[in-house]
């Protein structure tokens, strides 16, 4: 039998040899039949009890963070929809004056974009924090103050973001903001620095929750629910947090070498300075069309899950159903190019693109039949979510038939940039995302409120608009073909396109009208609670059922099927008794169970933080550097970005506590070890997910250096000695194994003994290496000649440098905390989780410097 | 008892879907670095034999029982991607 490294892989995979060495034989425990003793749940109540009043402000807990982003996000919708129906109302007749030319343009700028980045993404984000551990069954996510800084990261950098419109500020330069109209020449205001700053800014908070995402579904699953029993929305929302790892470091590369151009002069995309407008696309794209599948691959989770309770019957092709999100996720990577068709790229690479924008529909058909199949197989209730879930079927089919026409390149020049693109993009968007997103609302409202929603009035609520939608856009199809263009103010009359403008302005209001319905329904009905809901309104058969507290479940169940409250009538009974894993606090601090990654074996005790104001200072004073950033107040923003870190490391200071307890009984009698570190941490995974985001950050910065090499190389110049090269080369090396220096130290100390200040100090010294080395890279490019506002390869070749010497300041940073901790007797050995943090990251800092150093020396000018 | 232990082969359709992504990446890359020139072609066709060897060794290492297994019908997916990709530089 061969036992190579594949075979290694797949047996872990197919379960063949159990990933942690428990013994499966140990479930027969469960459930117990002793009583559990009194008080049990009263201790879990005040352990997982939160702040009220202004005290709100500091809470962590997925309960409420996820309930204020859902919000937040839902308040985005509503304003980037009032900014379309002021759209509608310029257009809804030829030659109106209702929104001046400029007006227009921000308008949509602001509606596109609040609705890609800070009202699609953030809401599933935000149902993926809310729903995700009641799912899995955890106590909460992973990483609570993370979630918690994402949230208000996101929701005071959005407002100050949108409050731009307001005083004549917000960007006009299209969703998109191709330059060389963003560029300095063409929009000088700061309109445009808004965008760059504010949407880069909103990113990272996207990123943040992205991980802790990625982490909570592979590490805090319930006992038993291996990867083949997990909720398909845990499945989309892996995929969803695994895409935007891979996908939104361009579009934060993309912002900061714009703002890198317009603030400094560096040519990134000035074809006369060997740049070219052409890198931003691709840039953008690389993050832009993914993001679509990105923001539909949610819902499709939410969907899968929805249908078989609307059918009353499990999901018909759970497996095919996962195997094509898979799919789509992937060949979602291969169709940015697709919105580039009318460039004038190669003719083969155009039909590369046109091929995988063809070649994306299967795995996205696989799905919808899917859901048909479901749909056929059960027997349906026509419920408010049942009619969102069946409309948004049609819906996105409609969408989706209409890209795979523009996926031919012939037609795609045809109709590029008119009202046909507008039409199918809300097609998509609303029956791919909105259209699940209201069906969600219904369908799990009664997690979060007293009292169910109207049904009655849902049914309005979908009519009105389903209706509209096509009412709106059905016509724009039209418009498109008789050539009206987008992103322009007005239209002249006789052409044809009066009627047809004016009903799709009927239409939206009617969509309108529809929302608002849905908004007085809520104003009537909703009222939040996180102990006494209205409970399981529609007869879902998964976790998120079970009875709750700010705990989640009283117990940990062991999860047995893919829908266990269908499968077992008895486990709300059990599971709120008490007779699962976890039924009582072992600390006496708030703690969950981590499990392996596929087969959810437990593995130890987490320890969780609770209520904290750091995050929301750090967070509201890295919206303020980056806001004083954009206003040019350059010593403000210094100061807001120290307060930041400050409140970073202050929230970072409690997370890491030594506990004499070494090991903690999670019921019936198994016992596992309390906060490991190492590859079976979950925190060794969250750094692995940071750092694949700060790679692929280098990976696309490399791409944009090859792309222009590949414009002008002719003008490049010869990089600096073969000697100077080999020697920044050394020096890495040698961080690297003085980081790795420092964990042996500690690593041969005895369990609690302090090992003085060799580990840091070793730390530090790798810290401090890297920083020579990239002074040494920095100051060689520079006595090479290579001037950054010179030309292309001068201004890519110092973006790399200066992203390295940011990861280089933070790893510094970072020594000098980890020494911090060690002057207050915190490090002590054998293992340290800060320390395995620290030295890490230097090490993944040497081999970023390695491959920035090197990659660029290999394609030289001169 | 119930098995608890993921039965799914999981990693060849995503080993599959890998190699779609840089047989797709280097058929581009070629495509730009030799515009509209033949020999962004020729490496097309070359690039798809090894790619299509490594669906069939991924085949032969994989549990791939039938193709509607999920592993088969990963690797079909992206065999059809990687034919699909093809197509431009034979016809286009």
């Amino acid at each position: 039998m061969s036992t190579g490294p594949l075979d290694r892989a797949r047996n872990a995979m197919e379960g063949r040899t159990s990933e942690t060495g428990f013994d499966h034989e140990l479930y027969r425990l469960f459930p117990t039949h002793r009583p559990r003793p009194e008080g049990e749940v009263e201790e879990l109540e005040k352990i997982w009890d939160n702040p009220t009043g202004w005290g709100l402000l500091t809470v962590v807990n997925n309960n409420y963070i996820g309930f204020f982003y859902v919000a937040a996000a839902f308040l985005f919708f509503l304003l980037a929809g009032i900014l379309a129906l002021g759209m509608r109302v310029q257009l809804a007749a030829p030659l109106q004056d209702f929104l001046p030319p400029d007006t227009y343009n921000r308008f949509f700028t602001m509606h596109g974009t609040v609705m890609m980045f800070l009202f699609a993404v953030p809401m599933v984000e935000a149902i993926g924090i809310m729903l995700l551990p009641q799912m899995l069954a955890a106590r909460d996510l992973p990483f609570p103050r993370l979630s918690a800084y994402a949230f208000w990261a996101y929701f005071v950098g959005g407002l100050c973001f949108f409050a731009s419109i307001f005083v004549g500020l917000a960007p006009d330069g299209g969703w998109f903001m191709y330059p060389p109209l963003t560029s300095l020449t063409y929009s000088p205001g700061i309109n445009t620095d808004f965008w760059l700053l504010g949407i880069g800014f909103i990113e990272i908070s996207a990123i943040a929750g992205a991980i802790e995402i990625i982490v909570g579904v592979l590490r805090t699953r319930a006992p038993g629910m291996t990867l083949d029993r997990m909720p398909m929305f845990a499945w989309a929302m892996l995929v969803f947090a695994v895409m935007i790892v891979i996908a939104f470091p361009s579009v934060i590369l993309g912002t900061l070498l714009l703002e890198l151009e317009r603030a400094f002069n560096w040519p990134f995309f000035d074809p006369a300075r060997g740049g070219d407008p052409l890198l931003w696309q691709h840039l953008f794209w690389f993050f832009g069309h993914p993001e679509v599948y990105i923001i539909f691959l949610p819902a499709a989770g939410l969907m899968s899950m929805m249908v078989a309770t609307v059918a009353r019957t499990e999901l018909v092709g759970y497996r095919l159903n996962v195997l094509a999100l898979v799919a789509t996720g992937f060949i979602s990577f291969g169709v940015w190019a697709h919105h580039m068709f009318a460039t004038g790229m190669p003719r083969v690479s155009t039909g590369y693109f046109s091929a995988a924008s063809m070649a994306v529909s299967l795995p996205a058909g696989i799905q919808v039949f899917c859901w048909i199949a479901t749909l056929a197989a059960g027997k349906i209730r026509w419920s408010t979510p049942a009619l969102f879930v069946v409309g948004s079927i049609g819906i996105f089919v409609m969408g989706g038939l209409t890209g795979v026409m523009v996926g031919m390149v012939p037609f795609d020049w045809q109709v590029h940039d008119t009202y046909f693109i507008v039409a199918h993009l809300h097609y998509v968007l609303l029956g791919g995302m909105v259209f699940p997103m209201f069906a969600a609302f219904y369908y799990w409202n009664g997690m979060t409120s007293k009292n169910a929603l109207s049904e009655r009035m849902g049914k309005w609520v979908f009519w009105l608009m389903f209706t509209g939608l096509h009412v709106t856009f059905l016509p724009m199809h039209l418009t498109g073909f008789m050539g009206m263009p987008r992103r322009v103010y007005t239209y002249l009359p006789d052409r044809g396109l009066d009627l047809l403008n004016l009903v799709s302005t009927i239409g939206a209001f009617v969509i309108a009208a529809g929302v608002l319905l849905f908004l007085f329904d809520l104003a009537r009905r909703f009222r939040f609670t996180t102990s006494e809901d209205a409970g399981n309104v529609y007869g879902g058969g998964t976790l998120e059922w079970l009875p709750t507290g700010m705990y989640s479940t009283r117990s940990i169940p062991l999860v047995r099927s893919r829908e266990p409250l269908w499968d077992d009538p008895d486990i709300c009974d059990d599971v709120a008794e008490g007779r699962y894993f976890l039924p009582n606090t072992v600390t006496g601090l708030r703690e969950t169970i981590i499990t392996s990654p596929i087969n959810a074996e437990p593995q130890y005790l987490q320890l969780m933080p609770g209520p904290s104001p750091w995050p929301i200072g750090a967070a509201v004073f890295t919206a303020a550097f980056f806001l004083a950033l954009t206003v040019q107040a350059y010593a403000f923003s210094a100061f807001a970005g120290v307060v930041a870190l400050v409140c970073v490391l202050r929230w970072l200071w409690e997370t890491d506590r030594p506990i004499q307890q070494e090991t903690a009984d999670i019921g019936a009698g198994i016992v596992v070890p309390i906060a490991i570190t190492g590859p079976s941490s979950h925190g060794w995974w969250a750094l692995n997910t940071l750092m694949v985001v700060m790679g692929m950050i280098v990976f696309m910065a490399i791409f944009s250096y090859l792309y222009l090499y590949g414009i002008n190389p002719e003008v490049w110049i010869a990089p600096p000695s073969l000697p100077q090269t080999a020697g920044i080369a050394a020096l890495l090396v040698l961080a690297l194994g003085s980081a790795r220096l420092s964990r042996r130290i500690l690593a041969s100390k005895p369990k609690g003994a302090f090992p003085g200040q060799a580990p840091w100090l070793m730390a530090a010294i790798g810290a401090a290496l890297l920083g020579a080395a990239i002074w040494w890279d920095w100051t060689g490019w520079s006595g090479a000649g290579l001037d950054p506002t010179a030309s292309g390869q001068g201004a890519t070749v110092f973006a790399l440098l200066a992203f390295q010497a940011c990861t280089v300041a933070i790893a510094g940073i970072m020594a000098l905390y980890l020494g911090y901790r060690s002057g207050r007797g915190l490090l002590v050995g054998p293992s340290n989780v800060t320390l395995d943090v620290v030295v890490r990251f230097i090490g993944y800092a040497a081999l970023q410097g390695l491959a920035c150093a090197l990659v660029v020396r290999l394609f030289p000018g001169g | 008892m119930r098995d608890y232990r993921n039965d799914i082969d999981w990693l060849t359709p995503t080993l599959a879907l890998c190699v779609w992504a840089a047989h797709f990446l280097l058929l581009w890359a070629a495509s730009i670095v030799f515009p509209d020139q033949p020999v962004a072609r020729w490496i097309a066709a070359i690039l798809t034999l090894p790619a299509l060897g490594a669906m069939w060794w991924l085949c032969r290492r994989g549990d791939v029982t039938s193709w509607v297994s999920i592993p088969g019908l990963g690797i079909t997916i992206a065999v059809v991607g990687i034919l699909f990709s093809l197509l431009p530089a034979i016809v286009g």
